[in-house]
């Protein structure tokens, strides 16, 4: 009994991400055909010609193609695909490089790198704390001396941008 | 006589042994920085370029094509290992290398990769030995519309073979198309969805999407579920058996045709050779063939199609100043440092020099063969590394490989973004390789649609009133055709 709860709730999760991905498409190709007419001069080889062709087959098949799966699931003639497994762990892993992305020019890479790879191998399930502290201050280390001495364009250093 | 050129060419290149070790270390440091996720050749060819400057310009630049042809090739690497394409070249080998891969066959998809590019190669660079004078010429023919043309018959390709379902692979595509839209307008200068962010004027660069695409949303993917490599390639022999080769030897020598010629058209590059060859094979083999799944076939033509590419990437840019790509974008800025101007004039009247790169491109693909077959073992190692460590490294590499393209973290942020929007794309089953190459042959189909425009009034007949630009447009009306008449009996 549960484990079906389980596997409606999951072949669920997937139409509904099916269906907010796709509706979101239409959305943004739709906006994106209207705010191209700004670009256009009036002639058929305008800036506006391309941008409108793109989004408006990317609108036009997303809008077929959201309707095909829908048409699947109200004829109950089987799930609009395999069932998926459902995790938090890519919202948590992407949400923590969004963290780390804004927090690199304030705090600096030097500080936050090593903590963000820590994190991230912590999440992925590495334990060993030699392995987490060798591999986020090895790998962290490397790429700075690489992008610092080979490129001379080091990531910002952040808080102990004087001491440097 | 072309036999007669490219003998006094290999003359030339043996009689300095410092050439050779310049040819092997380019092929080195290309498998190296092609078999990483988030570097490509290009990337390699940029980082060495400067170290070129202070050295004879025929070891400098087959220095940069041994990192061309290394980097293509290494590109395949990551790809069967790790699923991640360090080109879009390498895209195609993925669809079927990672499946055998994840079978326990890493060694035997390497070994037989490695087999294939060097084959493919090597049948470009003498392919082109005797047809370069007689390519340029056909290279000239080619106008706007044939261009548009090409890019429509290249969009349609990896239509066809990427997805089951025509309607989402269009979609993909399109998108893709769409994302190079963003930034200046390349005919009026305007700037376009921009949105007043200054970053976004110049355009959203191809790596860091390619890295989020294929690297960032691997790793998302991985999040859910590590990959267990049971059989990972222990004791596994690296050199490809005898029996494969035989069995894959008309695939070699037909996508090796078809990659130094679609790579000796302007603007192609290796990424649409690697999937024409992959769609002609998908064709040959049939509806019941059990291509995408890890068979070694589909290993063999792309591999074979985008090294062949390399030596045809080289004719345009030789002959006609055009670079097929941005690998050759980056040569052609080498041969300009070093004091040459490729164009017409260029092929003729240095010819010892074009024969004597066509020789070094044949020496590196021999220093790829040994490269390849001798570091395979190092290479499958990759796999066995824990994968809770891999897997963060690889996120690790994919953003300061993004930062590194023009050392921004706005392109960090591009690369974040694109992973996501992979992973989403992956979950609701929208195909990716669609999106990637609407992304890299956007800006050149723009332009030569608008160009055509231009010159036709307006007129769109003038895509069907140009023989080469019909027989293209021929062409990507029968691959879709195919695909929906297959997909129609298959339902």
């Amino acid at each position: 009994m549960s484990r079906s709860i389980i596997k409606n709730w999951s072949t669920h999760w997937v139409d509904l991400l099916s269906f907010l991905v796709l509706s979101s498409l239409i959305v943004a190709s739709a906006t994106a055909f209207y705010l191209a007419r700004d670009y256009g001069d009036g002639s058929p080889s305008g800036g506006n010609v391309f941008p409108q062709l793109a989004c408006g087959i990317a609108c036009i098949t997303a809008a077929i193609s959201l309707a095909n799966r829908l048409w699947v699931l109200f004829r109950r003639s089987g799930v609009a695909g395999k069932l998926e497994s459902v995790s938090w762990t890519p919202l948590i892993v992407a949400s923590s490089t969004l963290g780390f992305l804004i927090l690199l020019p304030i705090i600096g890479y030097p500080i936050l790198a090593p903590l963000w790879m820590l994190a991230t191998l912590w999440l992925f399930g590495m334990r060993s704390p030699w392995i987490l502290a060798s591999v986020s201050i090895g790998l962290s280390a490397i790429a700075w001396i690489l992008l610092s001495r080979l490129a001379f364009a080091p990531p910002p250093a952040g808080l102990i941008e004087q001491f440097l | 006589m072309e036999a007669l050129n490219i003998v006094h060419g290999m003359s030339t290149v043996l009689s300095d042994p410092v050439t050779l070790v310049f040819i092997f270390l380019g092929v080195f440091a290309g498998v190296f920085v092609g078999a990483l996720p988030g570097l490509t050749a290009t990337t390699g060819c940029a980082l060495l370029l400067p170290f070129t400057f202070g050295h004879e310009p025929l070891q400098g630049i087959l220095m940069l094509v041994g990192v061309f042809c290394g980097g293509i090739y290494g590109g395949s690497l990551s790809a069967i290992l790790l699923r991640t394409p360090g080109t879009p070249a390498a895209a195609a080998t993925m669809i079927d290398g990672f499946p055998m891969s994840e079978r326990g066959e890493a060694g035997r998809a390497i070994g037989l990769a490695t087999v294939a590019s060097f084959f493919g190669g090597t049948v470009g660079a003498l392919i082109m030995t005797l047809l370069a004078p007689k390519l340029a010429i056909i290279g000239l023919a080619f106008g706007p519309p044939e261009f548009f043309s090409l890019t429509l018959f290249g969009l349609a390709m990896i239509v066809a073979v990427s997805s089951d379902s025509l309607l989402l692979g269009v979609l993909a595509a399109s998108i893709g198309m769409w994302i190079t839209t963003i930034g200046f307008d390349p005919i009026a200068g305007s700037s376009r969805y921009t949105f007043g962010v200054r970053n976004l004027l110049g355009g959203l660069e191809l790596i860091p999407i390619l890295v989020g695409l294929f690297g960032v949303t691997q790793v998302f993917l991985r999040a859910e579920k590590l990959l267990v490599f049971p059989k990972a390639a222990k004791g596994e022999t690296f050199i490809p058996k005898w029996t494969d080769i035989v069995m894959t030897r008309w695939t070699a020598l037909k996508s090796s045709i078809i990659g130094v010629f679609v790579g000796s058209v302007p603007g192609a590059g290796c990424d649409i050779a690697a999937f024409a060859a992959y769609s002609e094979l998908k064709r040959s083999e049939g509806p019941n063939s059990d291509l995408g799944s890890g068979n070694p076939k589909g290993v063999v033509a792309p591999e074979a199609a985008n090294n062949a590419a390399t030596s045809g990437a080289l004719i345009p840019m030789l002959s006609l100043g055009v670079p097929g790509d941005a690998v050759t974008a980056v040569l052609l800025g080498a041969l300009t440092i070093h004091g040459f101007e490729p164009g017409p004039v260029f092929f003729t009247s240095n010819l010892d020099l074009i024969y004597a790169i066509f020789a070094g491109v044949i020496l590196a693909q021999l220093a790829l063969l040994m490269i390849g077959l001798s570091l395979t073992g190092v290479f499958a190692r990759l796999i066995r590394i824990d994968q809770r460590v891999m897997i963060p490294a690889i996120l690790f590499l994919c953003m300061m490989g993004s930062y590194s393209v023009r050392y921004s973290i706005f392109d960090m942020f591009v690369a974040l973004l694109f992973g996501c929007v992979g992973y989403l794309f992956e979950k609701t089953r929208i195909p990716l390789s669609p999106l990637l190459l609407g992304v890299v042959l956007g800006t050149l189909s723009e332009q030569n649609l608008r160009r055509s425009l231009i010159i036709s009034n307006g007129d769109l007949l003038i895509f069907l009133q140009r023989p080469i630009s019909l027989l293209l447009i021929v062409g990507a009306s029968a691959a879709v055709s195919i695909m929906l008449l297959r997909t129609k009996s298959a339902k």
